[in-house]
């Protein structure tokens, strides 16, 4: 791998998107803020303005860093420069990861601290948090992977729609795994077997996906 | 060290509609090739292959000594690639994406870009989403001129420019083409544009290279020849001959293959010699296209660079 040229590539990325990332980690902040309000209100708000707020990060990114490069045209530009390929998927999983890991990290962390400092949510909803933030996570990564592999705002769109409305599907069928949903309501976290499977099959998912993606990459004969 | 700028050899890649068959193509160091073909008659697909961004399906290719698309990465330090569908980020400024280019190449010129940036008028500050086409154009040239690169690779640089843009493109890279080390694929279908810039001239068409000959050879080889006959005067099937048009008493010839004898070769059939008129490049390269087209479909095959049946 050209590790020059591939932080050359990210630095494009943040470069050119450092202002609407920059608002993002602002809501994120706000939503942190409401979040340790002692108000049921503010947590609500806190909680769907962070999770909004990573959910529009992942579609930004997967839109600006990788839609717009075929649709603007500079992708010609990119590939001009000295690059491979498989140089050019590298710069885009590295972008779409950490430019998504940041706001997530934050959302997770925020989200476990509150339902640990507050004396009216239970600690058993760490668990079942924990397993929904992640399945953001691996939706982000279904998405950029499609898009990169597909090239195509079409299925783009499409991977993003399905997964915005599989969330609250894969919250109803979360809450009611056993192991999971007994548990939710307890006033202590249970980190059972059934949560390390569930945490364990999103990881792999996340791995596989990646790993089908530099596959399919390296298989490709036309980039542009 | 080879001395070829780029070999190609027996590159082929077919798509659903469209198949570009057995390219044979080569540059010498210190040369400039024109590349002339219609709309889709492969010299996109062509260039992209040589960048290593298209794989072909057979063949052989070597940019600088590189095998493509293997050693792209180390052939492209050396390539100076811009596209008419090329853009530059439309957010960043012309001097965001000259210090971008200064951070990657080392051989980056700061001052011949600077000069780039006087003559082309551009002015650094502007963000690309504000420039015109012809702008864009030249601050896309801007990134790959002062890159001083050994190989030039211009895919219909100058299409869409207005005639002003179009001189100082030209006039831009007449001046790189003062540099005897520096080796230029400029593909286009405009012929003038070509005319005035290459000394080898290649024309493809329907996937097929049908020529490619040094510019000189070119225009010295093809003639129109304007006779006067008789309705008794039976003209030979000559060699070279692409097109032989008769009505009434006159008769016009195009010819690829023009020596002083092929006139005595008609007046001695009894023709009388009108004019024998010098023939522009686009004339031949319509004319060789034509011919070329005629030879597939009368026969299924291609002709080779001497008119004779493949």
């Amino acid at each position: 791998m050209n590790a020059l040229m591939i932080k050359k590539l990210v630095s494009i990325d943040w470069y050119l998107n450092r202002l609407p990332l920059t608002i993002y980690a602002i809501v994120g902040l706000l939503a942190l803020v409401l979040l340790n309000m002692p108000s049921i209100a503010a947590f609500y708000v806190g909680t769907v303005l962070i999770v909004s707020a990573v959910i529009v990060v992942g579609s930004h990114l997967v839109f600006v860093t990788l839609v717009r490069d075929r649709k603007s045209q500079t992708l010609a530009f990119v590939m001009s420069l000295p690059v491979s390929f498989m140089d050019y998927t590298m710069a885009k999983v590295i972008t779409n990861l950490v430019g998504f890991l940041l706001p997530w990290l934050v959302l997770v962390l925020g989200t476990l601290m509150v339902i640990h400092t507050s004396e009216t949510i239970p600690n058993g909803l760490m668990p079942f948090s924990v397993i929904l933030l992640l399945e953001l996570f691996v939706a982000h990564v279904l998405v950029f992977t499609v898009t990169l592999v597909s090239e195509s705002e079409v299925w783009a769109i499409v991977v993003t729609t399905i997964c915005n409305i599989s969330v609250s599907l894969f919250c109803f069928f979360v809450a009611n795994l056993v192991g999971i949903g007994e548990h939710m309501q307890a006033t202590h976290a249970v980190f059972n077997g059934t949560f390390a499977a569930v945490i364990a099959i999103e990881l792999l998912c996340i791995i596989s996906l990646i790993t089908m993606t530099f596959i399919l990459q390296s298989r490709k004969k036309d980039f542009i | 060290m080879s001395d070829l700028a780029f070999n190609l050899s027996g590159v082929s890649k077919t798509y659903q509609h469209f198949e570009l068959s057995d390219i044979n193509l080569q540059l010498q160091k210190g040369s400039v090739m024109g590349f002339i073909g219609a709309n889709g008659a492969g010299k996109s697909t062509t260039i992209r292959i040589l960048m290593g961004l298209i794989h072909a399906d057979s063949g052989e290719v070597n940019v600088l000594g590189h095998h493509m698309p293997k050693e792209q990465v180390s052939a492209k330090w050396k390539i100076g690639y811009a596209s008419e569908d090329m853009r530059l980020y439309d957010k960043a400024t012309i001097g965001w994406h000259m210090d971008f280019m200064q951070s990657i190449y080392a051989d980056w010129d700061a001052d011949y870009a600077k000069m780039l940036l006087q003559r082309f008028d551009l002015i650094p500050q502007q963000a690309i989403k504000g420039l015109s086409h012809g702008q864009r154009v030249k601050a896309g040239l801007l990134m790959v001129l002062a890159r001083r690169p050994q190989l030039l690779i211009l895919d219909e640089p100058t299409t869409g420019l207005d005639p002003v843009a179009r001189h100082e493109v030209l006039n831009e890279l007449m001046d790189v083409l003062l540099d005897d080390e520096r080796s230029i694929l400029f593909s286009s279908h405009n012929t003038g544009d070509i005319e005035q810039l290459c000394d080898q001239i290649t024309f493809i068409d329907k996937g097929r290279i049908i020529q490619s000959q040094d510019k000189e050879t070119f225009l010295d080889s093809w003639r129109r020849i304007r006779l006067d006959i008789n309705q008794d005067t039976i003209l030979p099937k000559l060699q070279g001959v692409v097109e032989q048009r008769q009505s009434g008493h006159q008769a016009v010839i195009t010819t690829k293959l023009f020596d002083d004898q092929l006139s005595e070769t008609y007046q001695k059939c009894g023709a009388v010699v009108r004019a024998v008129e010098v023939m522009t490049l686009e004339e031949i390269f319509v004319a060789e296209v034509q011919s070329s087209r005629q030879a597939v479909n009368a026969y299924g095959k291609t002709t080779d660079s001497k008119g004779a049946i493949a």
